[in-house]
């Protein structure tokens, strides 16, 4: 197969995949962009489930702690008997409507947890306002190392901001009537909830962080065998701090990556978030569909453009094999044709000398004519299958081209003659060459064959020769119709004839003047037509180096 | 294997009346009976005395009930990857073996854990049995050990029947250090604490050797459960039957002591259980009381000087519990009054020697306790000094009350003292964290 035919063929096929290939992965980064939000989206909703879920452990700890602070008496036994008590509450407290902390205080002398708890909330500097003011961050952040009487280790710890929902400062008349505050103490965290009482006085508590957390855990999923464990990922919930105080869901994470989503809870418990994870799998899932659409969409132009190559070239090729064993046959029966020809106008040319009679001499001249003008189809013929072989070449050998010029003329003279053709041969080549006599006959032959088909009407041929600088230029002008404007490199492709009325009823192999062009190139020149008028010039030009005599 | 709960101490008998100022308490014979005893029921006069009050609850035998109330149980179990190969296989087993045993009306639950939660068997009675032993039959190790939320979950599936039933338990079976989520023994025990308030308790059982031990027996002390150190996976079914024996012979729940110190008497501190000293009074609660077995608290208080041949009321105790068989509420008095003598002879032969022990065990294990917090701090010479004090006190005290345990213990204190040197000192913490539970718990016991 010819490179040129491959690069054909494999352009056919390229160029349509990939221009659907990069149309088809354009569309599929716009879907993706859209997939990957609405996955976004997705996994915020699934988050947001969970937020539910924890939103529903404060509500019902809400209620439980409302139960607990309805309280009349509000002296210490009864307050530390509902504290011993309650598994959600570590300590309750109250603070009097003039803003001051009422219980626990250092009389009577306050329990451990009431201790602990005195010492965690000292820098919030609680108050009936339970605004914390001033507000909240900036007393965490300013609260330095609470005083001497907390434990040392606790005191050296960071003080972290947390949270509370703030009642505005100065209309008493939006007080609320309850809220909650998640912070952290040092490590611990702080949770506390208090309650407006009808009074204006506050009854709080502070809440068993860990039950509380517990209470959490048990409300949020486990991980199951179950497919929804599987689809969501892994699922964890973080503290301020970002460490992770629970997890569930099938995947596991390296701890290099990034979380796909994360929500912070709702308040109060804002200082805790969701993560999602999901595993490469799962976020593959999600854009497969485009992907593998656009591949299988490929795949399948890609297999019918094969598909339409192949059979465009098995096509192709047994119309070249065809035309090959047509070129193939006709070659061989030239062959078979030229060697009893040969002997016909051998045999004419002799007899045509010993005849005496004049008409006979005329008889046996067009017998000569005729071979002769056969020789040339032949030869024409041959040359041309030689050439779709590859395998034209040039015999060059000294020679004079006048002498080829003359011998052409001399076969066509009866032809012209009859046909009242004049010729005017203007012969300055007579040098001795290094020419191919054969092939510059052959060129000028078919020239003139043309002439005596098409321009006979003219009745004149005019035929300069002329050498120099190792060139030899001959010019074949005739007096015919000439060549229509713009067909001048045309008539120069094999099997064209002009199509006018000029070839009918004319025939013609139309390989010609394609020949003869292939032939003056193959000797180093060219053989063009040039304007003139009337009728057609031929210039051809071949490289005839000088011959030495030797 | 060390089996640190006191299964094998039986029952501490009750006491005898004789010079002990015991009021009999005034339960129904066929449930609980309160006791109330001073380990120096006279003292000398005109002087502060210290003085040890005694208060032992017991459960009737098994034998006088018709019929078991149901179980509501959370079997957790650490499935991290440590647990591999025979450890699994042996937790598999006991499980296994537990639930064959339990009957058809109790309730049960599976939660295992790695790093996340699995709630393999919802809580649910037992009348499939098959489909919950499938479940802890397909347990397969592997991860990471978030025990905090495998306690929590656990303690979940509990709560959903806690109303209906007698005895709530989530059994924690570990064998590693808790590492996702909250883990430190405070925060553990913290946990304990609050389940116990709810009427559940934790049973821990430490596998192997690298458990965290404080964490266990903080989780399990604070919420009344047992806590067991397995060494060997093989003897993981013992410890499961064990427990499931506890477990069917508890007679009553959610005990609530009060001790009201009395005028002319202060609230020292508490030994021997988690408790509360509120101005005069002592509160505590016992999650539960098994049959035969009594639970018990010592009060230490000190006494104002009283004048020799008065006597004076000591404290006044209070009980209230629930019948686990009749699930209805019951409530028990008792009180404890002391002498005052001129006569060192009389004051030294009436004290009851078994309180005594039982004190002065308590007094030393917090002395025990106190040196491995000074040899965790690095304080090698302080602790030293306090065990070898302790050794002494005990030896002391041995000779005293002619007890050959207080001797033995005595010798541990001299072999702990000169076992705190860096390369022997892990396991020589675990060793004395096993003894000072081991006492705790017969002593609550």
């Amino acid at each position: 197969m010819r490179p040129a035919l491959v690069a054909v063929f494999a352009a056919f096929i390229a160029v349509p995949l990939a221009v659907m290939g990069w149309l088809g992965v354009r569309a599929s980064r716009g879907d993706r962009e859209v997939l990957r939000q609405q996955v976004a989206e997705l996994t915020k909703g699934q988050l947001a489930e969970f937020d539910r879920l924890a939103a529903r452990v404060v509500h019902a700890w809400e209620q439980e702690l409302l139960r607990l602070t309805d309280v009349k008496d509000t002296t210490p036994a009864h307050l530390r008997a509902i504290a011993r008590r309650s598994s959600h509450v570590r300590t309750l407290f109250v603070i009097d409507p003039d803003g001051r902390l009422r219980y626990p205080v250092q009389v009577p002398p306050p329990l451990p947890q009431e201790r602990e708890f005195l010492d965690r909330v000292r820098p919030l500097r609680l108050s009936s306002e339970l605004s914390f003011d001033p507000p909240l961050e900036s007393a965490h952040r300013s609260a330095g190392a609470p005083v001497a009487a907390s434990p040392p280790a606790r005191a050296a710890l960071p003080q972290t901001p947390g949270r509370s929902d703030r009642a505005p400062v100065s209309s008493a008349a939006a007080r609320k009537s309850r809220g909650w505050f998640v912070g952290y103490y040092g490590r611990g965290l702080l949770l506390l909830f208090w309650r407006r009482m009808a009074g204006g006085q506050i009854v709080g508590a502070e809440l068993e962080p860990v039950r509380f957390l517990s209470d959490l855990i048990a409300e949020l999923p486990g991980t199951g065998p179950d497919a929804a464990s599987r689809s969501v990922g892994r699922i964890v919930l973080t503290d301020l701090k970002g460490a992770s105080l629970y997890q569930w869901g099938v995947y596991d994470p390296p701890s290099t990556e990034s979380p796909q989503a994360t929500l912070a809870l709702s308040p109060p418990l804002d200082l805790f978030r969701l993560e999602c994870y999901r595993s490469p799998d799962q976020r593959l899932d999600l854009g497969q569909g485009t992907l593998f659409g656009l591949a299988s969409g490929l795949l399948s132009l890609g297999l019918v453009l094969v598909l339409a190559a192949t059979y465009l070239y098995r096509e192709y090729s047994r119309d070249l094999a065809e035309a090959a064993q047509r070129v193939s046959f006709v070659n061989q029966v030239s062959h078979e044709l030229k060697t009893p020809l040969t002997n016909i106008r051998m045999y004419a040319e002799l007899l045509a000398d010993e005849l005496a009679e004049e008409s006979q001499r005329r008889h046996i001249a067009v017998v000569v004519s005729e071979s002769q003008r056969l020789s040339r189809l032949i030869a024409n013929i041959l040359t041309f299958a030689r050439k779709t072989r590859n395998k034209l070449a040039l015999k060059p050998g000294p020679g004079r081209v006048d002498d080829a010029v003359r011998a052409v003329l001399e076969q066509f003279a009866p032809a012209f003659s009859s046909k009242r053709i004049e010729v005017d041969l203007r012969a300055d080549a007579p040098a001795l060459v290094q020419v191919d006599v054969d092939a510059i006959g052959q060129i000028v032959g078919n020239l003139l064959s043309n002439v005596e088909k098409y321009a006979a009407a003219g009745g004149r041929v005019e035929i300069s020769t002329v050498q120099k600088d190792g060139r030899t230029e001959i010019v074949v002008s005739d007096r015919g119709p000439g060549i229509p404007p713009g067909q001048e490199e045309r008539i120069f492709a094999p099997f064209y004839r002009l199509d006018s009325s000029l070839t009918e009823g004319v025939a013609g192999t139309g390989i010609g003047l394609s020949i003869a062009r292939d032939l003056a190139r193959l000797h180093g020149g060219d053989l063009v037509t040039t304007p003139g008028s009337p009728g057609a010039t031929f210039r051809l030009t071949v490289a005839t180096p000088f011959q030495e005599v030797t | 294997m060390f089996l640190t709960n006191g299964y094998k101490l039986g029952a501490i008998v009750s006491f005898a009346a004789g010079l002990l100022a015991m009021v009999p308490a005034t339960a129904r014979p066929d449930q609980v009976k309160l006791t109330t005893s001073l380990g120096t029921p006279v003292v000398m006069a005109d002087r502060v005395e210290k003085a040890f009050v005694k208060v032992g609850i017991v459960g009737s035998s098994p034998a006088a009930r018709a019929k078991r109330p149901p179980l509501n149980l959370a079997i957790v179990l650490d499935r991290s990857g440590s647990m591999s190969g025979e450890k699994i296989e042996k937790a598999r087993d006991a499980a296994i073996m537990m639930v064959q045993r339990l009957d058809a009306g109790d309730i049960v639950s599976v939660v295992v854990f790695d790093h996340t939660v699995q709630v393999l068997v919802p809580a649910t009675r037992l009348a499939d049995r098959t489909a919950v032993l499938n479940a802890i039959r397909s347990i397969e190790p592997g991860g990471n050990t978030a025990l905090f939320g495998g306690v929590s979950k656990g303690a979940a599936e509990v709560r959903k029947f806690k109303e209906k039933t007698g005895v709530n338990r989530v059994i924690l079976l570990s064998d590693g250090q808790a590492n996702s989520g909250p883990s430190t023994p405070q925060e553990l025990g913290d946990l304990g604490a609050a389940l116990k308030k709810e009427g559940i308790s934790v049973t821990t059982i430490g596998l192997g050797l690298g458990y965290n031990e404080d964490l266990m027996s903080q989780l399990a002390g604070k919420s009344d459960g047992n806590h067991a150190f397995v060494a060997r996976a093989t003897d993981l079914a013992r410890i499961f039957d064990l427990e499931l024996g506890d477990l069917v012979s508890v007679v009553a729940r959610d005990v609530d002591l009060k001790v009201e110190c009395q005028p002319g008497v202060r609230p020292v501190r508490v030994l021997g259980r988690e408790a509360t000293i509120d101005g005069q009074s002592a509160y505590a609660t016992i999650a539960q009381l098994y049959a035969s077995q009594e639970a018990s608290m010592i009060l230490e208080v000190e006494l104002s000087p009283g004048r020799a041949g008065t006597s004076r009321e000591v404290a006044r105790v209070s009980a209230g519990y629930t019948s686990v068989e009749s699930n209805a509420g019951r409530a028990l008095k008792g009180s404890a009054t002391v002498r005052f003598t001129a006569s060192e002879s009389e004051a030294a032969s009436s004290t009851d020697a078994r309180v005594m022990t039982s004190a002065v065990e308590l007094v030393a294990t917090e002395v025990n306790k106190l040196a491995v917090t000074l040899r965790d701090q690095g304080k090698v010479e302080e602790a030293r000094a306090a065990l070898q004090q302790n050794a002494a006190y005990l030896l002391d005290n041995s000779r005293r009350y002619n007890s050959t345990a207080l001797k033995d213990y005595s010798a541990v204190q001299s072999f702990d003292a000169s076992n705190l040197d860096p390369a022997s000192w892990a396991a020589q913490r675990k060793s004395m964290r096993k003894w000072q539970q081991n006492n705790r718990a017969a002593a609550a016991r």
